[in-house]
C-alpha cells in the first residue's frame, strides 16, 4: 500500500491535489473479498469521473459479495513527474493499493487517442506493457467499451476484451476468476475457463496472417475453446439490469457534475456514420417507472445540484412526455435542475427546455452534420432545413440568442457545395434572428460553427471508406473559416487534422500497429486527446520506425470482400445490411428509423429485438 | 478534505444537506443559489478544527437532528460540531471576522530551540515587513507590508521531532494575512531552513471583535 502519509508530503505540490486521495462520498473499501478488480480509466480524473458506464461498473462490481472493484485514473503530468521521481507506483484511489497487486485491471476504451495512456498506465505500475512479458504473478488486463469492438491494435497489450455491456459479465468473469485463482491452475487455463463466456475475446487464441497486398487474410484460431465469432454481450432487459442506486460524488469540479439516469440504449435512427447506433443495437428502453425510482435514489444519495437523462436519442423513448413532466416537478421540489442533453429540438421539447432552462438561457445545440440535404441523405441524418429553422426560430421567440451548430467535413461525396451550405445554413438563421427580433430586442446574437473530420469507424456503413486526405481537409477548413469570419455574429472552430488522422489509423487498425503504439510513448507519446500534448512528429517518427505505412489504414478505399480486422468480431448488425447501407448512401437514398417498420439491420437475428417484435407479432 | 478548494467545499456542504434532507433556502431571481456562507474561506492546504456556516433553512428542524443527520452524510473529515439557532440576526460571519489563529508546524531539520525563538523575535521586531504578492487579475506584483497584520507570532511547542507556532492574523475584509504567506515570508526572512514539504497548518480559531477584545466566534450566539 502506498501510505496516504507519505503521499502527503506530495500532493501539495500537484494541481488538484483531490485527485489522488479517494474518500469521496459513495466510493467503496471493501476489507474482506476474494477477487480485486481496478477500474482503469485512460484519461485525467475529472473526465473518467465524468463517464456514466464507470459509475454503473463500479457499482455493480461492488454490490457483489467476494468482488472488490477500485478505480485509477490517469495522473496528470505534474503527478506523473513526481511518481516516477520517488518511484511511487500507480495506486488505487479506494486503498492505495499499487495496481501490481490487483487481480485484474480493467480499462474503458472510450476513444482511440486514449491508447498511449493504457500503456503510460501499465508503465507506471511496473506492470510489463506487453502480455508474452508479464508474469503468472502480474495482473489480467482487460479492456472494454467501444473501441474494444476493433480491439486488434491492441491486442499485444491486453490479456482479454470484453465485447458489449458489461454490468453482468464483469462479475462473471470476476467470478471464474476467484474459482481459478484457489485452483492453482496457470493463466492459459482461466483464459481458456472464460473463453466460453460471451462477449469474451482473448487474442492470444487466435493467429492472422496477411496476402502480399498487406491486407488481412486470415484470423486462425489457435485452440478449439476459442468462437469463430465472439459475439457481444448485451443487457437484455434494463429495467431488469443492474443500475447503480448511488454515485460516486467527488470532491472537486469535474466535466459533468451531476446523477445521470440512462433511459434508453441504441437508437433506431441509423446514421451512417455512427458506430453508437450499430453497436448498441437493439434499442432498449428503460421503464417509466424504473427510471424515476432510480432518479429519487439518485437524489437521495448523492446530494447532487443536477440530475440528467442520457440516451443517444432521449425523445425516443416512448413513455418521454409524462417522464420528464413528472421529473421536472420532482427537480423543483428538490431545487435541483433537469438536463437533458440530446433532446430532439421539436415543439414538445421546446416546452421543456423552456421551462427547465428559464433561468439559464445557455446555449442550444444543432447536429445538422452536414450543410445540404443531399449530403444529410448520404449520411442518413434525418434532420431538414425546415426542421433546423422551425426549432431555431422558436428558440430566437423564447429568448435565446446563443446558437450552436456541429457538422462533418470529410464526409463521402461532399463537396465544396456542401460546404456553402453550412455558410448558408449560418446567413439564413441570422436572418431569421432579424425577422423574429425587433431592434431592442437584439441582445447578441452568436452563432457557433464547429466542425469536426469525419473518421470512419469499424461497425458502421462507412467501414469501407477512405478518410479525407490531411491537406483536403485543411483546405475545407480554411474555405470554411474564411467565408466564415466574414459573417458578423458567427464565431468558428474545427477539430486539429492531425490529431482526426491518428484516430483513423488507430480505428481502423490491425494488429500490425501494435508496435508503433509502443513505439509512439517510447517516444513520449501521451494524452493524445489534449490538444496540449498531442505531437503527431512522435507518431510520425513511431510509423517510420516499425515501417507501417498509416495512410494504408486510414485513407484507402476497401473492398466490401476484404477480410476486415474486425470481422471476427460480432455487433449483431449484419455485414449485408452494412453494405446495402453503403450502397444505398452513393445513391443519396435515405433508410428510415426503423421504428416506423423493419429496415433489417440483422440484429433480431442475435438478439431479441423489440422494436421489430412490435412491428412484426 | 485540506486539499479541497472553498468552492468545492461549499458544493459538498450544498449536497451533504440534499442528501440529509435538511433544506436549506435558495435565494430568488435569476440563478437560484443556497443561502449558505462560510465565515471565512479556508486555503488548499490547510486543514481547520473550527470552521463556522450561516445557512437559511426552509423548515425549521432540532439543532441536535440536524447535526446527527449531517454527521451521517458528510465525508470523512468533516465533522459538525456544534449548531446553534440564530435568534437575532447580527451582522454576517463573514463581515464579522477579524481574526484568525493558526497553528503552523514543520521538522525541526537541525533548527535549535533558541535559534528559532531569536529568529521570531528578529521577525517581529522588524517595523516593516515587505512581501511581493502577485496579483491574480493582472498578473503583475504588488509589495505589501505584513507586519500590522500579525498579532501574534511565537512557539508553543517543540520536541525532538517537530517546531509548533502559533500565529493570530487579521482575517477578514478589514486586512487579511494568509498564514501560507506569513511562514514563507518568515522563512526568507530568518534563513532558516524549514523544510517546505513538513510544514502543516492548522486553522485553530476565527474571532470577531468586542469591545476591542478578540473573542472567539462560536461565543457569537451561544446564550
Ligand atoms: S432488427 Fe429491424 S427493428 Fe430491430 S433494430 Fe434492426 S432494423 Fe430496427
Amino acid at each position: 500500500m502506498v501510505e496516504l502519509d507519505y503521499l502527503e508530503k506530495y500532493l501539495p505540490q500537484v494541481e488538484k491535489p483531490a485527485r489522488y486521495i479517494g474518500g469521496e462520498i459513495n466510493s467503496i473499501v471493501k476489507k474482506e473479498f476474494q477477487g480485486r478488480f481496478i477500474f482503469a480509466f485512460p484519461d485525467i480524473y475529472e473526465i473518467g469521473m465524468s463517464h456514466l458506464g464507470m459509475q454503473i461498473l463500479y457499482h455493480a462490481l461492488n454490490h457483489e459479495e467476494g468482488i472488490f472493484c477500485e478505480r485509477v485514473f490517469a495522473p496528470a503530468h505534474d503527478m506523473e513527474a513526481i511518481m516516477r521521481k520517488n518511484n511511487i507506483p500507480l495506486f488505487s484511489l479506494e486503498t492505495k493499493t499499487p495496481l501490481k497487486e490487483a487481480d485484474i485491471i480493467g480499462f474503458t476504451l472510450q476513444y482511440e487517442l486514449s491508447y498511449s495512456n493504457v500503456i503510460n498506465m501499465l508503465d507506471l505500475s511496473g506492470i510489463p506493457v506487453l502480455k508474452d512479458e508479464r508474469r503468472e504473478r502480474d495482473p489480467l488486463i482487460c479492456a472494454g467499451g467501444p473501441c474494444a469492438y476493433n480491439p486488434e491494435p491492441l491486442s499485444d497489450i491486453i490479456d482479454f476484451f470484453i465485447i458489449g455491456e458489461g454490468e453482468s459479465v464483469n462479475i462473471e468473469i470476476m467470478r471464474k476468476y476467484i474459482q481459478w485463482k484457489n485452483s492453482g491452475k496457470t493463466k492459459f487455463e482461466f483464459l481458456e475457463l472464460i473463453s466460453e463466456i460471451k462477449g469474451v475475446y482473448i487474442p492470444s487464441f487466435y493467429n492472422e496472417q496477411y496476402n502480399l497486398d498487406m491486407t488481412l487474410r486470415n484470423m486462425d484460431k489457435l485452440y478449439a475453446c476459442a468462437p469463430d465469432k465472439v459475439t457481444k454481450q448485451i443487457e437484455p432487459d434494463l429495467d431488469a439490469a443492474f443500475y447503480p442506486d448511488k454515485f460516486i460524488v467527488p470532491f472537486i469540479d469535474i466535466v459533468h457534475n451531476r446523477a445521470m439516469v440512462e433511459v434508453l440504449r441504441g437508437c433506431t435512427r441509423g446514421c451512417r456514420f455512427c458506430q453508437a447506433g450499430m453497436i448498441y443495437r437493439p434499442v432498449r428502453e428503460r421503464s417509466v417507472e424504473k427510471i424515476k425510482e432510480i432518479t429519487d435514489q439518485l437524489i437521495r444519495n448523492t446530494g447532487y445540484e443536477e440530475m440528467s437523462l442520457l440516451s443517444l436519442s432521449t425523445s425516443d423513448h416512448s413513455g418521454i412526455e409524462p417522464l420528464v413532466s413528472s421529473l421536472m416537478k420532482k427537480c423543483k421540489e428538490e431545487s435541483i435542475s433537469l438536463s437533458l442533453p440530446s433532446l430532439r429540438l421539436d415543439s414538445f421539447s421546446f416546452k421543456v427546455l423552456d421551462e427547465i432552462q428559464s433561468v439559464k438561457k445557455s446555449g442550444l445545440t444543432f447536429a445538422p452534420e452536414a450543410g445540404t440535404q443531399r449530403l444529410r441523405d448520404v449520411i442518413n441524418k434525418n434532420i431538414t432545413e425546415d426542421d433546423i429553422f422551425f426549432a431555431v426560430e422558436n428558440a430566437f421567440k423564447l429568448g435565446w440568442s446563443n446558437i450552436k451548430f456541429y457538422f462533418m467535413i470529410g464526409l463521402p461525396t461532399e463537396t465544396y457545395e456542401d460546404l456553402d451550405g453550412i455558410i448558408d445554413i449560418a446567413e439564413k438563421i441570422i436572418h431569421i434572428y432579424y425577422q423574429v427580433r425587433d431592434k431592442k430586442n437584439r441582445r447578441k446574437l452568436s452563432i457557433n460553427i464547429s466542425t469536426s473530420n469525419f473518421v470512419p469507424k469499424p461497425h458502421t456503413a462507412f467501414q469501407w471508406f477512405p478518410m479525407d486526405d490531411m491537406n483536403v481537409l485543411s483546405e475545407k477548413q480554411k474555405y470554411l473559416s474564411e467565408r466564415l469570419k466574414k459573417i458578423k455574429h458567427v464565431s468558428f472552430n474545427y477539430h486539429d487534422v492531425q490529431t482526426s488522422f491518428l484516430e483513423a489509423v488507430l480505428a481502423r487498425g490491425d494488429r500490425r500497429i501494435g508496435k508503433t503504439l509502443i513505439k509512439a510513448w517510447e517516444n513520449g507519446s501521451k494524452f493524445d486527446g489534449w490538444r496540449e500534448f498531442f505531437d503527431f512528429d512522435k507518431w510520425q517518427d513511431a510509423f517510420n520506425e516499425t515501417g507501417i505505412d498509416p495512410y494504408f489504414y486510414s485513407n484507402r478505399k476497401r473492398d466490401y470482400k476484404e477480410l476486415l480486422p474486425w470481422d471476427h468480431i460480432d455487433a449483431g448488425v449484419s455485414k449485408e445490411f452494412l453494405i446495402s447501407e453503403n450502397e444505398k448512401a452513393f445513391k443519396e437514398k435515405v433508410t428510415a428509423d426503423c421504428r416506423k417498420g423493419c429496415t433489417n439491420c440483422g440484429i433480431n437475428q442475435s438478439f431479441n429485438c423489440k422494436v421489430y417484435g412490435d412491428k412484426n407479432v | 478534505m485540506k486539499y479541497i478548494s472553498h468552492l468545492d467545499l461549499m458544493s459538498v456542504f450544498q449536497r451533504a444537506f440534499r442528501r440529509a434532507a435538511v433544506k436549506i433556502a435558495y435565494s430568488q431571481g435569476f440563478s437560484p443559489h443556497p443561502k449558505l456562507s462560510m465565515a471565512h474561506p479556508l486555503s488548499v492546504g490547510i486543514s481547520s478544527i473550527s470552521e463556522y456556516m450561516e445557512i437559511d433553512m426552509e423548515e425549521g428542524i432540532p439543532e441536535k437532528e440536524i447535526i446527527s443527520r449531517l454527521n451521517e452524510v458528510l465525508p470523512l473529515g468533516i465533522r459538525i460540531m456544534e449548531c446553534h439557532k440564530i435568534l437575532e440576526k447580527k451582522k454576517s460571519l463573514p463581515a464579522l471576522v477579524a481574526y484568525g489563529s493558526y497553528e503552523v508546524s514543520f521538522n525541526r531539520n537541525g533548527i535549535q530551540e533558541h535559534q528559532l525563538i531569536n529568529r521570531i523575535s528578529d521577525f517581529l521586531s522588524k517595523d516593516r515587513i515587505i512581501v511581493t504578492k502577485k496579483q491574480v487579475k493582472s498578473s503583475s506584483v504588488k509589495e505589501i507590508d505584513i507586519r500590522p497584520l500579525i498579532d501574534e507570532f511565537k512557539m508553543i511547542h517543540s520536541d525532538n521531532e517537530a517546531f509548533k507556532i502559533m500565529a493570530t492574523v487579521k482575517t477578514g475584509s478589514n486586512g487579511n494575512l494568509n498564514p501560507e504567506l506569513l511562514i514563507q515570508s518568515f522563512i526568507k526572512e530568518s534563513k532558516l531552513e524549514i523544510k517546505q514539504n513538513s510544514i502543516k497548518i492548522i486553522r485553530i480559531e476565527l474571532y470577531f471583535l468586542k469591545d476591542h477584545k478578540q473573542v472567539p466566534l462560536n461565543q457569537l450566539y451561544k446564550v
